[in-house]
C-alpha cells in the first residue's frame, strides 16, 4: 500500500514521558495533548509545522488520561489519575481553571463533552461512569447521575455525535450506552463479545454504528437496529456486531477513530503501527458489512501508539502520539480503486 | 495491590532451589568489535536477584523464575518471562509481576515488548493476575502510588 499515510511532521510532545490522547479544538485550529508528565499541551499550526502555544502544568498532581474540547471551543477538560477532572477556560493570555470536578473514587480514565455542550461524562477505575450538568453561565458542574453498569475499570467515554446518548468501554469486554430517562440516567444497551478489555470507542457520523477496540486485538463495528413495530414503547434500539476485524493487530489496540468527514477508521496499536480502514461497498444490499486495510505504517512511533484524532474539518488530516513522547501528524490519501 | 502490615507467612516453609552460576563469557562476547545481542541469559540475570516480597530469599531461589521460562528475541524487540507463584493461593502474584516488570523496564531499551504472565496453570488466579500486569495503563498508574512503589523497589534492591 504504497504511500496511502504519509508524514507531515513531528514533534517532541512530553518528552521524557509518555503522551496518552490527542484532541482537535472543533474549530481544527488547536490540538490539545497530555501524557505522564502531568501536563496538558496546546499545539497550533505554525507554517508547515506544529508549535506549543501553552503548557498546562500546574493542577494535576498525576498524570493526565485524556482531553475533551467542549463544542463551543472555549473550554478544555482534563481527566487524570489525581482522581479529579479540570476543566480549563480559554483566555486571550492561556488557560485557566475554572472548574475542579471532584469524585471519583481513584483515577479518572476519561471524559466527554456532550454535543449540546450542556452536558460532560467522566469514567473512572472505581468501575463508575459520572454525568454532569453544566450551568456555563456560572460555570458550574452538577453531578447528575452516577452510572455503575460496569463491574470493571472503565477506561473511556464518548457522546453520541448528535443526541445525548453516551458509549463507555470497559476493562469487563464490554461497551455500554446510557440515555437519559425521566429524571435519572439508565444504561439502555450493553455490547458484548470483546474478549478482552475494550480501550476506545468511536461513532460513525451518522450515530447508527460504533467501532470499538480491544486489548484482543480486534475491532468491531456494531450496528443499531430499531425494535420491530408492534412492540411496546418500551423496547429499545438494540445493537449488534456486524463485523469483526481480526489479524490486523499485531498488539493491544488502544485507540480508534472514525473520520466524519471520510469514513474513515484509524486505530492506534501497541505494536507501534497506525493503520487505516475503509468500508468495502457491497456487492448487493443483503452482503455483509465488510471494512478493508488501506493504509499501515509499521513502525509510525518508536514505542506504542496510544492515541488517533481527525481533523475535524480537512479531510485525511491525523495526528497520532505514543509512549515515545511524540506527536506525529500525517497526509491520508484514500487509495484509487477503492 | 499490597495489603498493609505484617501478616502471618502463606507458605511458611517454601522449598528452596540453588542458585546458578555466573554467566560463562564467550570470546565474541569480549570482543568489543562485535554487537552482542541480548538473549535468554541476560535478561535472566536481570530478574533472578529479585527479593520475594515474603522470605529473605530471591525469586531464583525460589524457583519463581527459572531461565528456562525466559524467551527473549533481540530482533523483534520482545521479551516473555513466565514466573511461578510457590503456592496456587499466593496473594503476592501481582507484585512478584510488577516487580519483574519494573525491573525489565529499567533494565531494558525503550524498543523491548514486555510480557510478563504467570506458568500456565499454576495459580488459581491466573488470568486475572496476567490481564492486570499486562494493561500498561495500570501498571503506569499502580508505578504513581508512592507506596507500592516503594514496595517495589525493596524487591528489586540488592540486599547487602
Amino acid at each position: 500500500m504504497p504511500e496511502a499515510l504519509s508524514l507531515l511532521c513531528r514533534v517532541s510532545a512530553h518528552p521524557e514521558s509518555r503522551c496518552w490522547a490527542l484532541a482537535w479544538s472543533p474549530s481544527g485550529a488547536l490540538l490539545a495533548s497530555c501524557g505522564g508528565d502531568r501536563t496538558v499541551r496546546i499545539w497550533g499550526r505554525d507554517g508547515s509545522g506544529w508549535l506549543c502555544r501553552a503548557v498546562l502544568g500546574d493542577a494535576h498532581q498525576r498524570t493526565v488520561r485524556r482531553v475533551s474540547w467542549s463544542p463551543c471551543g472555549l473550554y478544555l477538560a482534563s481527566a487524570s489519575f489525581d482522581g479529579t477532572t479540570c476543566v480549563w477556560k480559554r483566555q486571550e493570555d492561556g488557560f485557566q481553571v475554572v472548574a475542579t470536578l471532584e469524585g471519583h473514587e481513584n483515577e479518572v480514565k476519561s471524559v466527554a463533552w456532550a454535543p449540546s455542550g450542556t452536558l460532560l461524562a467522566t469514567c473512572s477505575r472505581d468501575k463508575s461512569v459520572w454525568v454532569w450538568e453544566v450551568d456555563d453561565e456560572e460555570e458550574e458542574f452538577e453531578c447528575v447521575s452516577v452510572l455503575s453498569a460496569h463491574s470493571q475499570d472503565v477506561k473511556h467515554v464518548v457522546w453520541h455525535p448528535s443526541l445525548q446518548l453516551l458509549a463507555s468501554a470497559s476493562y469487563d469486554d464490554t461497551v455500554r450506552l446510557y440515555r437519559e430517562d425521566e429524571d435519572d440516567w439508565l444504561c439502555c444497551a450493553t455490547l458484548e463479545g470483546h474478549t478482552s478489555t475494550v480501550w476506545g470507542v468511536a461513532w460513525e457520523r451518522s450515530g447508527h454504528r460504533l467501532v470499538s477496540c480491544s486489548d484482543d486485538r480486534t475491532l468491531r463495528v456494531w450496528q443499531r437496529s430499531e425494535p420491530p413495530q408492534g412492540h411496546g414503547s418500551g423496547s429499545e434500539p438494540s445493537w449488534q456486531c456486524v463485523c469483526t476485524l481480526s489479524g490486523y493487530h499485531g498488539r493491544s489496540i488502544y485507540d480508534v477513530a472514525w473520520c466524519h468527514l471520510t469514513g474513515a477508521v484509524a486505530t492506534a496499536c501497541g505494536d507501534d503501527a497506525v493503520r487505516v480502514f475503509e468500508e468495502v461497498s457491497p456487492a448487493s444490499p443483503v452482503s455483509p458489512v465488510t471494512f478493508g486495510l488501506v493504509a499501515h505504517v509499521p513502525r509510525a512511533h518508536a514505542q506504542d501508539v496510544n492515541g488517533v484524532a481527525w481533523h475535524p474539518r480537512e479531510p485525511g488530516l491525523l495526528a497520532t502520539c505514543g509512549d515515545d513522547g511524540d506527536i506525529a501528524f500525517w497526509r491520508y490519501q484514500r487509495p484509487d480503486g477503492l | 495491590m499490597v495489603g498493609p502490615g505484617p501478616a502471618p507467612l502463606e507458605n511458611a516453609n517454601p522449598l528452596i532451589y540453588r542458585r546458578s552460576g555466573e554467566r560463562p563469557v564467550t570470546a565474541r562476547e569480549e570482543d568489543d568489535e562485535l554487537p552482542d545481542a541480548i538473549d535468554d541469559r541476560e535478561i535472566f540475570d536481570l530478574i533472578r536477584s529479585i527479593n520475594d516480597p515474603e522470605h529473605p530469599l530471591t525469586l531464583e531461589e525460589l524457583n519463581v523464575v527459572e531461565q528456562v521460562r525466559v524467551k527473549v528475541s533481540d530482533a523483534e524487540s520482545t521479551v516473555s518471562v513466565e514466573f511461578t507463584p510457590t503456592i496456587p493461593h499466593c496473594s503476592m502474584a501481582t507484585l512478584i509481576g510488577l516487580s519483574i516488570k519494573v525491573k525489565l523496564l529499567r533494565s531494558l531499551p525503550e524498543r523491548f515488548k514486555l510480557d510478563v504472565h504467570i506458568t500456565p496453570g499454576t495459580h488459581v488466579s491466573e488470568h486475572a493476575v496476567n490481564k492486570q500486569l499486562a494493561d500498561k495503563e495500570r501498571v503506569a498508574a499502580a508505578l504513581e502510588n508512592s507506596h507500592l512503589l516503594e514496595v517495589v523497589n525493596q524487591c528489586l534492591s540488592a540486599r547487602s
